[in-house]
């Protein structure tokens, strides 16, 4: 008996190791509707209601181009793994800082739409219209954007019931940052033991949006020089006057208290601090800070910086589709991507849940009840293009423009486009040096983002260190191939 | 026949019936352990999927050859001699205070007489082995936060000037041993009192009778009979000598740049270096490195016990 009851275990477990492995993902053919593999982002876990949603998009999809979707949301860790290890996908997100597009489409994981994407739909080529260059490398395409705020705008999102009811102060369209310090002596001589710059230590969101990023967060070309000969010169981020004039008023107002002396080691910061300043990159129009229930006070947004426009502000969402799909399926997930520009109720369906119960239209724009809120509350980017889904309004009382996005985009006319002209560095000969430079800012970043440290002394031992390590050796390559990229263009 | 005579007694019923059972644990570590042990070759390559494939055929056929490139981020760092300095001088010193404090601690516990304290001191001693670094991180953060942690909150109320403990990489150290310590001892305390109280007590009765003091009873009997385990323990901690616990090195010091001095270790610059870009091959160099040196170490470490010690040793 004894003998039997080993055995068992032994091959009980022998066979789960082997179910283990044989785990593979392979892609599902069914005799129905094709049904596509969709890898999409979340930060943390996938909304609850997401089979209920799915189910309801499917039966629309199946009935309207004959496919249906199993999506799969993962973080940003997993899209580079699962990619790496070969797993199966038929389109998936892809973005300047997740799952990188850039880098994917030069290697060969994304399949070649430049065709098909006219022939298969041209209803969707059309919407896409002259942004095409955001999925493109060279004059392939091998992602289709899906259009967004395309710009940068980085805005403080400020308390003006304490500002303009208490304070009689007016909240401007936009501001230099270093206008923020009066607002911040006011708050602080009222609340002496809180911080009106509540940050953790990533810093105030979207700051570094004054300058185009080449490589890293180090080498960068500022927005401020665009138009001139030095729009298309690479330079480390120190000489970036803009960003460093930033940096000295974050090191006063530190010094001054008005930021919190763990910025450099703080993790979190809840909406229950009723910090009076935050920061974020949005679009004029925005919405989604303003809900006073949530924020606990009435948000205005004050622009500080942009728009402006460069290959990494517009690469902010793309679908692209596996270079390994067959021509069935890449064509099933165009169409799949032409439902989501043409079809505004299918598009609202995906981006907000089943109306009636994750969301109410109301003039035109959408807006979530608790249960959507709570349930199915994800950014609407990753599920599709923001402009052809409805606009957000916080409540009905506070109601976004249900046109904002004709007029974002008119204001994109006169964004600071980057001289740069849709240019992304190849990094694949420069990984090892590149990495031990990220290391190096790396250490120093928390500090300096936060005001903690003097960045004109601080930057004087990171430059030292990091032009020691290869530094200049990197910003040549990343020229030479910029030069070359606009010489070509010519 | 005589071989035959020996196959025989290898197969013995009962011995085959462990044979079963061990096999689990043996599929265990096949698969697992010598199985991916191929992924060594990512560290001498240059790592790149082929749409349609799998990893393995990537790894193989789809992969170029790069030598020893992969290896050269970790000497292009300025700090790296600091790096491996911190990361052995913490491993030595986590390795000299956690065998003897926890090997006294152990001898101390089996003096207890009242089972009920001594049952309370195990298991208050055993429960912070159970919490993860993040969690130790929030502890350590509500007693070190610049503004409302309570050691400023204690310096403050007595008239001191609050420190900046996440910007002064001295204090750092014997936070680190601390927190490290705190964690740490009680496991192993537990682990060594398991071998104490196991120590036949005919020894200590006949040592009594002869007159022998406490202190003599644990310098000739109790000490003696722990020398197996702690060299064992030892040499298996040799191992890992140039590893380092990411959780106490990077989430227990928040990340902090101004104390970096005193805290980076190589993982936490592997970390920090491949946080931009996903590069399995640097990963695997470093990882690879680290755990040659570390077995290198332990067999050298291994070999000179035998010397020593005939039974000695974990090989």
């Amino acid at each position: 008996m004894k003998r039997i009851i080993c055995m068992l275990l032994a091959a009980y477990m022998a066979v789960s190791l082997c179910a283990c492995a044989s785990n593979a993902q392979k892609a599902p053919e069914d005799a129905g509707p094709i049904r596509l593999v969709w890898w999409t982002y979340i930060s943390t876990s996938a909304p609850n209601a997401l089979d209920e949603v799915l189910e309801k998009a499917n039966a629309i999809s199946a009935e309207k181009i004959g496919v249906t979707v199993d999506m799969q949301f993962k973080n940003a860790e997993q899209f580079t793994l699962d990619l790496n290890t070969g797993d199966y996908y038929d389109m998936t997100f892809s973005c300047d800082w997740c799952n990188n597009f850039d880098n994917n489409a030069r290697e060969g994981y994304y399949y070649d739409l430049t065709e098909l994407v006219r022939s298969e739909t041209p209803a969707l080529y059309d919407a896409v219209g002259s942004w095409w260059g955001i999925g493109s490398l060279g004059d392939r395409i091998y992602g289709v954007p899906m259009l967004k705020d395309l710009g940068a705008e980085v805005f403080f999102r400020i308390n003006s019931d304490y500002f303009e009811g208490e304070k009689g102060m007016e909240l401007p369209e936009s501001m230099d940052f270093s206008e923020l310090e009066p607002m911040l002596k006011i708050w602080k001589e009222d609340h002496p033991n809180e911080y009106p710059l509540y940050m953790t230590q990533s810093g105030l969101s979207g700051m570094f949006q004054c300058h185009e990023r080449i490589v890293g967060s180090y080498l960068v070309i500022p927005y401020s020089k665009t138009g001139t000969p030095e729009g298309t010169k690479i330079i480390p981020v120190w000489e970036d006057e803009d960003y460093m004039n930033m940096l000295r008023c974050l090191h006063r107002w530190y010094e001054l208290g008005y930021i919190n002396p763990d910025a450099a080691t703080t993790t979190d910061m809840p909406y229950s601090l009723l910090t009076p300043v935050r920061s974020g990159t949005a679009w004029t129009g925005y919405k989604g800070w303003s809900n006073p229930e949530t924020v606990g006070f009435n948000v205005k947004l004050v622009r500080y910086i942009g728009p402006n426009m460069s290959r990494s502000t517009q690469q902010g969402s793309l679908i692209a589709v596996n270079a390994a799909a067959s021509e069935e399926h890449a064509r099933a997930c165009l169409r799949y991507m032409e439902l989501l520009y043409t079809d505004r109720e299918f598009r609202d369906l995906l981006a907000y849940g089943i109306e009636g119960k994750h969301f109410n239209y109301y003039e035109g724009t959408v807006i979530r009840t608790q249960q959507g809120s709570d349930d199915y509350l994800m950014d609407n980017f990753v599920t599709g293009p923001a402009v052809s889904a409805s606009v957000v309004s916080a409540s009905e009382e506070i109601l976004a423009d249900s046109d904002q996005w004709t007029k974002v985009y008119e204001e994109y006319e006169n964004a600071r486009q980057s001289d740069t002209r849709g240019f992304s560095f190849d990094g694949s000969s420069t990984d090892a040096v590149r990495a031990a430079l990220s290391a190096l800012w790396e250490n120093y970043r928390s500090e300096l983002v936060t005001g903690t440290v003097d960045p004109d002394e601080t930057i004087k031992e990171i430059e030292k260190q990091m032009r020691a390590t290869g530094l200049d050796q990197v910003r040549e390559e990343a020229q030479r191939q910029l030069d070359d990229y606009l010489a070509n263009m010519q | 026949m005589k071989g035959r005579n020996a196959h025989k007694r290898v197969l013995r019923a009962s011995d085959r019936s462990l044979l079963l059972l061990s096999l689990p644990t043996v599929l265990w570590y096949l698969a697992f352990c010598y199985l991916p042990m191929f992924g060594i070759v990512i560290a001498f390559k240059r790592y790149r999927m082929i749409p349609g494939k799998g990893f393995l055929y990537s790894l193989f056929f789809g992969s170029d050859w790069v030598g020893l490139e992969n290896f050269r981020f970790l000497f292009l760092n300025p700090q790296m001699g600091i790096a491996v300095r911190n990361t052995l001088l913490y491993n030595l010193c986590f390795l000299i205070l956690g065998t003897t404090l926890p090997v006294m601690l152990a001898i101390s516990l089996s003096y207890i007489r009242s089972e009920r304290l001594r049952s309370v001191s195990q298991s208050a001693a055993l429960l912070p082995h159970f919490l993860s670094w993040i969690i130790v991180s929030y502890f350590a953060f509500s007693f070190l936060s610049t503004d409302k942690g309570l050691f400023n909150t204690i310096l403050t109320s007595v008239g001191l000037s609050p420190v900046r403990w996440y910007q002064d990489p001295s204090v750092w150290p014997l936070l680190l041993v601390v927190i490290h310590g705190w964690k740490g001892f009680g496991y192993s305390m537990v682990l060594y009192y398991s071998y104490v109280v196991a120590i036949d007590p005919s020894l200590y009765e006949s040592a009594a009778i002869d007159g022998a003091s406490a202190g003599q009873m644990i310098r000739h009997i109790t000490l003696p009979q722990l020398r197996g385990v702690i060299t064992v323990l030892v040499l298996l901690n040799l191992g890992h000598i140039l590893s380092s616990d990411f959780g106490l090195f990077y989430q227990v010091t928040r990340d902090s740049g101004a104390i970096l001095s005193a805290t980076e270790t190589i993982d936490v610059y592997v970390y920090k270096a491949l946080m931009d870009q996903s590069n399995y091959g640097f990963s695997a160099a470093a990882s690879l490195l680290q755990n040659g040196i570390g077995c290198l170490l332990l067999l050298g470490a291994n070999r000179l016990t035998r010397r020593i010690d005939p039974d000695g040793g974990v090989l």
